[in-house]
């Protein structure tokens, strides 16, 4: 009778702790469609709710005829602006949660060491030198702007892996150094490249350097959006991986992970994702390191719910800092990234000083 | 079913860590891997393991090369356990040994019968919702084991492959009692077809517990074969460089 009874209570573990992610997710997910709605309501204008189903159907072309001005409101200004903030916000989240996992670290965010400001760079180079290339046919250049950040923000983590890891151990003071030494060589280039460049093209370079999710337009921003989900899409397959990895990376290996190359996915992807995502909003600080950092808090460390708790709270975070960069001087905007820097360094205090114990 | 170092030599920085060894572990035993420090045991258990690739010479999993194997196929016919763990996130004692059955492609049922099951074996089962990091050190080791003891489980012991598992050092951090469970544990293991090969200092568990022995000395095979005459006072004061009271207080006489 005895044996029943244990045999369950390892399956009640269980269960409960399926239902808790599945309940866990779902809040989740309903707050981040909560930010969305009252993101697209708001704003200089004020809207009826009605206004959010007529600019859909606006945007999708089902409904030509309508003229309004608020659906056009919604159709052109606000949508893409959410869903932007939508796709950078669980970019940043799960490229967080992803580098957090690669690094055994809690302490690691995209911005911090360096990954963001290496796609600003990227990107920056092809601004300012982009028009010469005109061999790249015209099909591709959508795909330019993402594609440069990615390989600034590839390099960057490239170099801080190295940096930052021996032989499977992470130094996190090594990492940490690596990152700010890449911010400061991301500076200097940037600040480089403000000096060399004309009007328009300092507007677009300021732009990274503080992170907004304004001015958003569709056929600018589809192609990120597109990276954005596929590279997500490859991420949150590794969640199990990332689960073995969390133990040691030998003992990940006896277990059957081929850590090698789960590494190799854990480096190109989260670049893919925040260099994607920098392309489109610039630099949107701290995001990474909030979102995975409460879902754990909160929940549980377990990887299939770290990463899409961290991309729907990333979500959450970022609309709501928008809300909030729209409404705290309005009829002027905020930078995003002040917002989010304002909120998470603070956050990343308390966490150096509750990790101090057990930091090399 | 075996598995073999044979004629394995094994060379970093120009320092010849194992020289022409030749280890034969058969499933269903326990082989003990044992020899002063330095003399190349944990090399030794590494390279049966497949961590580490031999310069000349071949392991043989179930005789085939271990290289040939991928690393999902090695986890699916040997585990290792480590000598201690730092996950880097919180996690449960369950989901730790949880985690013993990641190569398998099974039900979560099937899986969380194998987990019920090790933490039953070593006793652990009431600690099955505690948080890894707050358990004792002894409690910790036992996880380990059980997770070790859930990636190396079959469903009937009599049909299929006879598996590996691997300890360096199991009971070093253990008080005698402790020790003596976790002997107890693979005795019982290697009974039920697991092939057990540890790396151990405990001359009078080897003694009592172990069905083959290889002493190592100074990177090559000293002595070979059954416990009893392998451990002797002559030989083990020979080997590791102490006086026959010493030996004999070792072998626990």
């Amino acid at each position: 009778m005895e044996t029943s009874v244990s045999t369950d209570s390892i399956a009640y573990l269980s269960n409960q702790s399926k239902s808790k992610r599945v309940l866990a997710l779902s809040i989740l997910g309903g707050l981040a469609f909560l930010a969305l709605l009252i993101s697209i309501l708001t704003g200089p204008v004020e809207l009826p709710v009605s206004a959010i189903w007529q600019g859909l159907k606006r945007s999708l072309g089902a409904d030509p005829t309508n003229m309004s001005g608020s659906s056009a409101i919604v159709s052109v200004i606000r949508l893409p602006r959410v869903f932007l903030g939508v796709f950078v916000g669980a970019a940043l989240g799960i490229s967080g949660a992803a580098l957090q996992g690669l690094f055994r670290n809690p302490l690691v965010d995209p911005g911090l060491i360096g990954v963001s400001s290496g796609g600003a760079l990227g990107a920056s180079i092809w601004i300012i030198f982009g028009s010469t290339l005109t061999f790249i046919p015209d099909f591709l250049m959508v795909f330019a702007l993402p594609v440069f950040a990615f390989l600034g923000s590839l390099c960057a983590m490239v170099l801080v892996y190295r940096i930052g890891s021996r032989r499977g151990h992470v130094s996190v003071a090594a990492m940490l150094l690596s990152g700010i030494a890449i911010n400061a060589l991301s500076a200097a280039a940037l600040g480089f490249l403000v000096f060399v460049s004309d009007d328009t093209q300092l507007r677009s370079i300021n732009f990274w350097t503080l992170g907004s999710l304004g001015g958003a337009i569709w056929a600018k921003i589809w192609p990120s959006m597109l990276v954005i989900a596929g590279a997500s899409m490859l991420i949150l397959r590794d969640a199990k991986n990332l689960n073995l990895f969390a133990i040691g990376e030998v003992d990940a290996k006896h277990l059957g992970c081929d850590t090698v190359k789960l590494k190799r996915r854990m480096i190109i992807l989260p670049a893919m994702t925040t260099a994607a995502a920098v392309s489109v909003s610039g630099i949107i600080g701290f995001i990474g390191l909030v979102a995975p950092h409460l879902i754990r808090l909160m929940v549980g460390t377990d990887h299939r719910l770290v990463l899409p708790g961290s991309a729907l709270l990333g979500v959450i975070l970022i609309l709501t800092a928008d809300i909030l960069a729209r409404i705290a001087v309005s009829p002027a905007e905020l930078p995003l990234g002040i917002i989010t820097s304002l909120v998470g360094a603070p956050f990343f205090i308390w966490l150096l000083v509750r990790y101090k114990g057990w930091m090399p | 079913m075996s598995l073999c170092l044979k004629e394995v030599n094994y060379t970093i920085d120009k320092k010849e860590l194992l020289k022409d060894v030749n280890i034969r572990c058969e499933a269903g035993a326990l082989s003990a891997i044992v020899g002063p420090n330095g003399a190349g045991k944990s090399t030794a258990l590494k390279l049966m393991a497949g961590d580490l690739t031999p310069t000349s010479g071949t392991t043989l999993l179930n005789r085939a090369e271990i290289s040939s194997f991928s690393t999902r196929e090695l986890a699916l016919h040997r585990a290792v356990m480590p000598q201690q763990t730092s996950p880097a996130f919180g996690l449960k004692v369950w989901e730790m040994v949880q985690l013993g059955r990641a190569p398998f492609f099974e039900s979560q049922a099937s899986t969380l019968t194998y987990v019920e099951k090790s933490l039953r074996i070593v006793d652990a089962l009431h600690l099955a919702d505690r948080e890894l990091m707050t358990l004792s050190g002894g409690e910790k080791q036992r996880i380990l084991l059980a997770k070790a003891l859930a990636q190396v489980s079959v469903e009937d012991a009599s049909v299929g492959e006879k598996k590996f598992l691997l300890l360096d050092e199991p009971t070093a951090s253990l008080d005698l009692k402790q020790a003596q469970t976790v002997m107890k544990i693979l005795r019982a293991a290697a009974d039920s077809g697991i092939g057990i090969v540890l790396v151990i200092h405990d001359i009078a568990s080897v003694r009592r517990y172990g069905d083959a022995v290889f002493l190592l000395k100074d990177g090559g095979l000293a002595y070979a074969g059954e416990p009893k005459s392998v451990l002797t006072v002559q030989k083990i004061s020979d080997s590791f460089d102490v006086d026959s009271e010493t030996a004999e207080d070792s072998i626990g006489i």
